[in-house]
């Protein structure tokens, strides 16, 4: 097997202008439109926006998980390992999926099955991708993945079923699945979301460990700032099936250039500071059938011009490394 | 001024020793009662004139329940719930009704809480309708006004729930529970269910009707950072009971109980230059079903071991440490009413 040995700097997944619709009796929904974004390799990338920006729908069409009709693919390249994984079959995205890219799902009670016992469930990923070994040996195997994730009396619980488990438990349940072939790239859709708060920081707390042991790059959906912050090396900020900014979690928190960003990142109550008033962003996200024709902001955006209303931003790259699709990004910054 | 300051000090709510337990059938041919969820266990708490009391604890605590009891929605094992004097399970149904005029609730999700196929006049104007207070017109001039306070549109008034987006839901959930001004507003994770660019919107209108109506309300929450924007005193509730009250300056500057501690570190700070150090929780909530001896974060808690026997075997009771600053933790054993003799 070639391993690409953990190269800091050289590309996982470079994905180039996906575009994502959806044909619906109600028209066209342009859900990803043009978005390109790169993992490297062990990095954490953070793909942050509200629910609608078309998040879930890049991720899923990475995995080539959108559902055909009424979702197609329109256009762009995932490029993953050097291969376009929109070029090759699926049988051999078969062979990708669980064992080279893997999925952890916001709601872990409906990524399992309720019928299979987990244990059965971690051994039926290892054995789809290692045909030699046996049922026992994928047992064992499920059994040091429930070890490893923590789970307590790994021994008595492999015989668990899913409803027998608390929401954490599962979820935890649900890495040991999405890693038990030790994926390069682990995709995590708001894996958090579903979980309490302490729950949460357990979940990240592992995933966190996990990263670091085995050196999985991740790419992390979100709508969470805060979890942003604390778990991503970048960040791409997604509204309106767009990427308005990406760059390195520390510069764009201490300087956002999109007044995107910048209004999210003002509109949170924080833990750590007093704010008399909170700030808004006017309005609500557009109807994704009728986006507004140039910015996809624009309808929102404080410091909307004339030329906003006219034509969409170029996405360009204004210090190393931070891209912005912003008219105004040279003025205001 | 004086006499404002002694009205707003008062308390509207007050409640003492509420018990809430839920029946726990068994799988018998005659579904006998086998046990029992204490889903809200001895709670006291009161809140001023005027004040934001917010509640916060993960799911399943027991906050929905608590904020259902004062209601009266459930029925009560044990305690009281004075609502401005009056005892609000000493009513008759009647009376209830017209005390619950003066008691609102705004709902977690506003996709299930409003009908959809009503129109949003029907919807806002229900609450006259059933406590007959208006005619037809007066009616809709009522709903036109409660819609421009929310910051709706008045073209809205025709069109059904199911038209609108989540945060113009919300609002229209929070016009209707304006409807009948009342004194008091449950808001029972009102933008948990939002984005977070509409949250801060219907945050700032909740905040801005209290000064507007002076409302008084009981916030109930899991996120700590938007409890603590809008609270003036925060209750912690952790398996049915209260285990930590405070203002809210000294809950985040100084937590008492060490599971307000772990919420408190668990929650993620929008800026990637904060470090710190985070204190993890071990293992999940226990079930609220079995009964338990001592304190019901033991299993938890970092400072069980070193603590000893004395948290397995007592449960330790919600005292006042410092001013205005009750926690309910065997650490401060001896400490109770310290403040008093400090002044």
């Amino acid at each position: 097997m070639k391993e690409n040995h953990c190269d800091k700097n050289k590309e996982l997944l470079k994905v180039n202008g996906l575009r994502t619709h959806f044909f619906t009796d109600a028209g066209e929904i342009k859900a990803v439109n043009g978005v390109s974004f790169s993992v490297r390799n062990g990095e954490t990338l953070g793909i942050v926006g509200e629910s609608g920006c078309g998040k879930s729908v890049t991720v899923r069409s990475i995995m080539r998980l959108v559902k055909t009709p009424p979702a197609k693919i329109m256009g762009g390249e995932i490029l993953f390992e050097n291969h376009d994984l929109l070029k090759i079959s699926e049988k051999e995205m078969q062979d990708i999926r669980g064992k080279r890219i893997s999925m952890i799902f916001q709601e872990p009670m409906t990524a399992l099955n309720p019928v299979f016992t987990v244990g059965y469930q971690i051994a039926e990923v290892i054995l789809r991708h290692n045909k030699k070994l046996s049922r026992a040996q994928a047992n064992e195997q499920a059994l040091e993945m429930l070890r490893m994730v923590e789970i307590p009396d790994p021994e008595r619980r492999i015989h668990n079923y899913p409803h027998q488990f608390s929401g954490g438990m599962r979820q935890r349940v649900v890495i040991a699945i999405a890693l038990a072939c030790s994926p390069k790239l682990l995709i995590a859709d708001e894996p958090t979301t579903a979980l309490d708060v302490t729950i949460q920081a357990q979940i990240l707390d592992l995933m966190r460990k996990l990263k670091e042991e085995q050196g999985t790059s991740i790419l992390m959906i979100t709508h969470d700032l805060g979890i942003v912050a604390e778990m991503c090396d970048r960040v791409a900020v997604m509204y309106g099936g767009e990427i308005v900014e990406q760059g390195n979690v520390k510069e764009i928190y201490k300087s956002p250039l999109h007044p995107y960003t910048r209004g999210l990142l003002r509109s949170l109550p924080r833990i750590d500071q007093e704010t008399e008033r909170l700030y808004t962003i006017e309005g609500a996200v557009p109807n994704p059938k009728d986006l507004p024709k140039g910015c996809k902001f624009s309808t929102r955006c404080a410091q909307c011009a004339e030329k906003c209303k006219e034509s969409p931003p170029e996405y360009k790259e204004m210090t190393s490394g931070h891209f912005v699709a912003c008219h105004l990004a040279n003025e205001v910054s | 001024m004086q006499e404002k300051q002694a009205i707003k000090s008062s308390p509207l709510l007050e409640v003492s020793h509420l018990a809430v337990h839920f029946p726990v059938n068994g799988k018998g041919l005659f579904k006998r009662q086998v046990g029992s969820v204490r889903a809200v266990e001895d709670v006291s708490f009161s809140i001023s004139h005027g004040e934001t009391f917010g509640l916060v604890g993960e799911s399943g605590c027991g906050k929905t329940t608590l904020g259902h009891a004062i209601l009266q929605l459930h029925d009560l094992v044990g305690g009281k719930v004075l609502f401005d004097g009056q005892d609000l399970g000493k009513l008759s149904k009647k009376e209830l009704r017209t005390a619950r005029k003066d008691i609102q609730l705004i709902f977690q999700d506003p996709y299930s809480s409003l009908d959809q196929r009503m129109t949003v006049e029907q919807i806002v104007g229900e609450p006259f309708m059933i406590h007959k207070t208006c005619g037809k017109k007066e009616r809709r001039e009522k709903v036109l006004e409660l819609l421009d306070v929310v910051g709706m549109p008045s073209y809205t008034l025709d069109r059904y729930a199911s038209e609108f987006s989540g945060g113009q839901r919300q609002r229209i959930g929070i016009a209707r529970a304006l409807a009948l001004r009342p004194k008091f507003i449950i808001c029972d994770e009102p933008v948990s269910a939002l984005d977070v660019s509409i949250q801060s919107q219907v945050l700032n209108l909740i905040m801005d009707l209290q000064k507007e109506f002076n409302l008084t309300y009981l916030f109930i929450a899991h996120g700590l950072s938007v409890v603590k924007h809008v609270s003036d005193n925060i209750g912690v509730m952790y398996l049915g009971r209260l285990v930590e009250i405070s203002a809210k300056k000294q809950l985040y500057a100084n937590p008492l109980h060490p599971y307000t501690e772990a919420l408190l570190s668990a929650a993620p700070i929008p800026d990637p230059t904060v470090e710190r150090s985070r204190i993890v929780l071990r293992g999940d909530v226990p079930s609220p079903i079995k009964m338990r001896t001592g304190c019901s974060f033991k299993f938890r808690c970092k400072y069980a071991e070193e603590m000893g026997d004395i948290c397995k075997e007592k449960l330790p009771e919600l005292v006042e440490i410092m001013e205005g600053h009750h926690v309910a933790c065997h650490r401060y054993d001896g400490q109770a009413g310290n403040h008093l003799g400090k002044v």
